[in-house]
């Protein structure tokens, strides 16, 4: 193989590489408020406190969990959704 | 029309409205359960059955097999219920867009909304609060069922502890017992031999030969199969010397080959006598662990041979003499065929139920044994008898493994003696298990260090291929073999370590666990690591690098080619263009990394002061770098001097620039002083240089003649340029002669000494021709008194 051959397949052998893991993605959570928000995510079974600065955007759970916010509210996840937080609720953002 | 047709058409009209209107109340209420009461339904049965396990738990007398099958039980409802409750979160999504379509709820004061949608609300926010329950308990349920895995976890844990410090007596008695119990266990496992050995006899000759001819050949096909291994094996083993990566693929492959051969074909034989019906109830398991006990044997005795090589001290992998080789191999043996048939013999207690104090027994002579071989293990002199004197008194032993070796065999017989025989059993077990693999990754690492040594890729097939085809030196054959170490590196301890920590009780999962979260991500103190997202900032950092070398050779080989710039003006194009790919690299590479560049910038900020101190010079030498680029005083390739050093540009760096003097030394001169002292530079705006030549000429020669012999003879140099003119100066009516200088251009400053001594030998030639006298220096004396006899000499002349 030629010598820019060879680089471009070691590129390209390089992204792919990358979008295949990079597809494993977390879930992602927004939190569209203007004050941090506390989320306790349990992932089977394990609880874990999670705080999100306003306008910001967290990775969590890849396998699924339930969300539960301070206000009483819980939700469960797959783990593939985008979602977005705001007043207490959850929002499901369509991509 | 008919009053009472109409009356009649009315009365219908009125029952299909009502009709509809009542369907449509159904719908509305969604007849059937609602979502909630599906929810509840879910998760119900569940949680009954995680309570009535949480009983049985909690009582504390269940024993180790039912405690696992508990606990895959439960990791199994807690996912379960959480598939059940994900089926539904479309509906649920579905419940709040309904209630988001309802009217606002007006204010007081307002006119009230109507009864209908008053109820609808009513409904569907009871729906939603008791759907959120279920949820709710949802994960309730998955919390108790990870606390009672641990709680089974924590019971399990105690009785393994309890188990291995039982301590049992050992007295007359006891033995007593295992002398009155033995015969007939003895007999008993000897009876059911005996039978299956007659009843095949009798019964089943042709299935038993059936099983040994199937065997024979599966033996036989193994044994073509193999034949180029086999060969190669003997052309790397019939030569002379080997290269440390020779030795160890030939301990290893054969080892492999034949070990695993052995395995297939005695598992050949096991399955075969089954399949043919020559087994007979627990004859099967016997016969099965039997098999099995001695392929591992005979790979124990191939692993080790290859290892030790008694015969043959050149091929040796261990640094020890003969004696001590052939003396360690029977030792070693002795321990794996203790282990083998201690481990054989409480399989088949086991199996025929027979009593405990008979494995009590067992397990205490194959501790004592296994700590007896250990002791004359260490007795043994590796290192022949001079070298003992650096070594102080281990006979050659690593301190650390003689100490080890001492403490287990130490341990083994006091709790053995003290009547902890599960506990010495298990040290025993522990030593040989953890002993050998440890001494498997140990030859993992041999073997990558065999790889990374000089030449060792050279010398194998695969590297010659290499060097002949694509050209690589033995440097890049180094690289490979130190990259190939690596890896086996990282191999031996991503396989090793879990298997150690397995056999040391982790449990599986907690193992992925920690090996995921080491990948994915995990918080120390506020930071998250994660070896993934790093490695991938390392491949990321280095595909913009490449990127940006390709980018570089494209745009100087498309674009910078088409112009007239010159090179010097290419070259900082190109390094501007590589500065900037680096610093795209590592912004890119960092920011994938995860690094919070905020917690940097608190460390950087209390730093800043001393770094920028210590930088100051680096800093100012880089920046200089950037407008040097930008201005380019200098370029590659100008003669300069700077500071007293005179000679070629070579290489301007980002820190320093290169210069190579006419004496062919490296000047390395920061780039600072470039900026900031005075720089000269010959060919900054031409190549053209002036040349000065002096010639003195002798008092009263003809000056104008003098004038245009020096200027003739520039005349037919093409070097020297004609404008600016050349001149003649007549700089002085010297001491000795009439001081004259040629002053001229020479075009390329390249030419300067060439163009200077050409043009003296041209004037000394042309002086002589015009019979011009260059003086030598004269004085003339003048006596004022003196002898009397130059005096009279001088008058006559």
């Amino acid at each position: 193989m030629t010598r820019p051959g060879q680089y471009i397949s070691v590129l390209a052998a390089g992204f792919a590489a990358l979008l295949a893991t990079s597809a494993a993605n977390a879930m992602s959570l927004l939190n569209s408020d203007t004050s941090e928000v506390a989320l306790t995510v349990t992932v089977d079974g394990i609880r874990t406190e999670v705080v999100v600065a306003p306008n910001t955007t967290v990775q969590v759970c890849d396998k699924g969990c339930f969300i539960a916010l301070p206000g009483g509210e819980m939700a469960v996840f797959k783990g593939t959704e985008n979602v977005s937080v705001q007043g207490g609720k959850f929002t499901i953002l369509e991509n | 029309m008919n009053p009472s047709k109409s009356l009649l058409r009315f009365i219908l009209i009125a029952i299909v409205g009502l009709a509809v209107w009542a369907v449509q109340a159904q719908t509305v209420n969604n007849g059937g359960p609602n979502l909630a009461d599906r929810l509840n339904a879910s998760v119900q049965p569940i949680t009954e059955r995680l309570s009535a396990i949480e009983k049985e738990i909690v009582g504390n007398t269940l024993n180790e097999q039912a405690l696992t099958a508990l606990s895959s039980e439960l990791s199994g409802l807690s996912q379960e219920a959480f598939q059940k409750i994900v089926q539904f979160q479309p509906e649920l999504r579905d419940l709040d867009f309904q209630i988001g379509r309802l009217p606002p709820k007006p204010a007081e004061g307002e006119p009230e909304e109507s009864a209908d949608i008053a109820t609808q609300r009513e409904r569907l926010f009871d729906i939603r609060a008791k759907s959120i329950i279920a949820i709710k308990d949802a994960e309730i349920l998955s919390v108790r069922s990870r606390q009672l895995r641990n709680t089974v976890l924590e019971q399990r844990r105690t009785r393994f502890v309890q188990s291995i410090l039982q301590q049992r007596r050992l007295g007359s008695e006891q033995f007593k017992e295992v002398f009155d119990e033995a015969p007939g266990a003895i007999a008993q496992v000897t009876g059911v031999m005996g039978n299956w050995i007659a009843s095949i006899v009798r019964f089943n000759l042709s299935g038993l030969f059936l099983a040994l001819g199937l065997t024979t050949i599966a033996a036989m096909v193994l044994y073509r199969i193999l034949r180029p291994l086999r060969r190669w094996a003997d052309r790397i083993g019939s030569e002379e010397t080997l290269s440390a990566l020779h030795k160890i693929m030939l301990a290893f492959f054969p080892t492999v080959i034949w070990g695993g051969g052995v395995a297939i074909v005695l598992g050949t034989l096991h399955a075969s006598l089954g399949y043919f019906g020559v087994y007979r109830l627990r004859v099967d398991i016997i016969m099965g662990n039997l098999l099995l006990a001695i392929a591992g044997l005979i790979f124990v005795w191939l692993l080790i041979t290859a290892i030790l090589k008694p015969k043959r001290a050149d091929r040796r992998m261990a640094n020890v003499t003969d004696y001590a080789a052939a003396r360690l191999r029977r030792l070693a043996m002795a321990v794996a065929v203790i282990y083998a048939v201690d481990i054989f013999v409480t399989e088949l207690i086991e199996l025929f139920s027979l009593s405990v104090s008979l494995t009590v027994f067992v397990s205490l002579i194959s501790s004592l044994l296994i700590a007896i071989v250990m002791v004359v293990a260490v007795f043994t002199r590796l290192n022949p008898y001079e070298a003992d004197a650096q070594r102080s008194g281990f006979r050659g032993w690593n301190p650390i493994v003689y100490w080890l070796l001492w403490a287990c065999i130490l341990a083994i017989a006091f709790s053995a003696v003290f009547g902890y025989v599960r506990l010495s059993r298990f040290i025993a077990g522990q030593f040989v298990v953890t002993g050998s693999i440890l001494a498997t990754m140990y030859l993992g690492f041999l073997t990558s260090r065999a790889i990374s040594s000089h030449g060792a890729i050279a010398s194998t097939r695969f590297g010659q291929r290499l060097s002949e085809q694509r050209g690589f030196t033995d440097f890049r054959l180094d690289q490979i073999g130190l990259l190939f170490s690596i890896l086996t590196n990282i191999l031996v301890l991503v396989v090793g370590i879990p298997v150690l920590l397995l056999q040391w009780g982790g449990r599986q999962d907690e193992i992925f666990g920690a090996a995921k979260a080491l990948f994915t991500g995990f918080s120390v103190g506020g930071v998250e690591i994660s070896l993934t997202r790093i490695l991938f900032a390392l491949i990321v950092f280095v595909l913009i690098v490449a990127g940006t070398r390709l980018v570089q050779r494209w745009f100087e080989g498309k674009i910078l080619s088409r112009t007239h710039l010159d090179a010097g003006v290419k070259n900082s194009i190109r390094s501007g263009l590589g500065y900037l790919g680096y610093f795209l690299a590592g912004v890119v590479g960092i920011s994938w990394a995860g690094f919070n560049l905020s917690n940097l910038a608190l460390i950087a900020g209390a730093l800043s002061v001393g770094i920028g101190f210590g930088l100051q010079n680096i800093v100012n030498n880089f920046v200089s770098g950037i407008i040097m680029l930008i201005e380019r005083p200098i370029k590659v390739g100008d003669i300069i001097n700077v500071g007293g050093a005179e000679g070629f540009v070579r290489k301007i760096n980002v820190r320093a620039t290169e210069l190579e003097t006419f004496d062919r030394q490296s000047v390395i001169i920061p780039n600072s002083e470039v900026i900031n002292t005075s720089v000269g530079n010959w060919m900054h705006v031409d190549h053209m240089r002036r040349i000065i030549i002096r010639v003195g000429v002798a008092y009263g020669s003809d000056v104008e003649l003098v004038r245009d012999v020096l200027l003739g003879t520039l005349n037919n140099d093409s070097r020297v340029a004609s404008h600016p003119a050349a001149f003649v100066y007549f700089a002085d009516f010297g001491a000795s002669s009439l001081d004259f200088e040629l002053r001229f251009f020479v075009r390329d400053l390249m030419d300067l000494i060439v163009v200077e001594t050409d043009t003296r030998f041209a004037i000394d030639k042309a002086f002589r021709e015009n019979n011009i006298e260059i003086p030598f220096p004269q004085t003339d004396l003048h006596l004022r008194s003196g002898f009397p006899v130059i005096k009279e000499a001088i008058k006559g002349k």
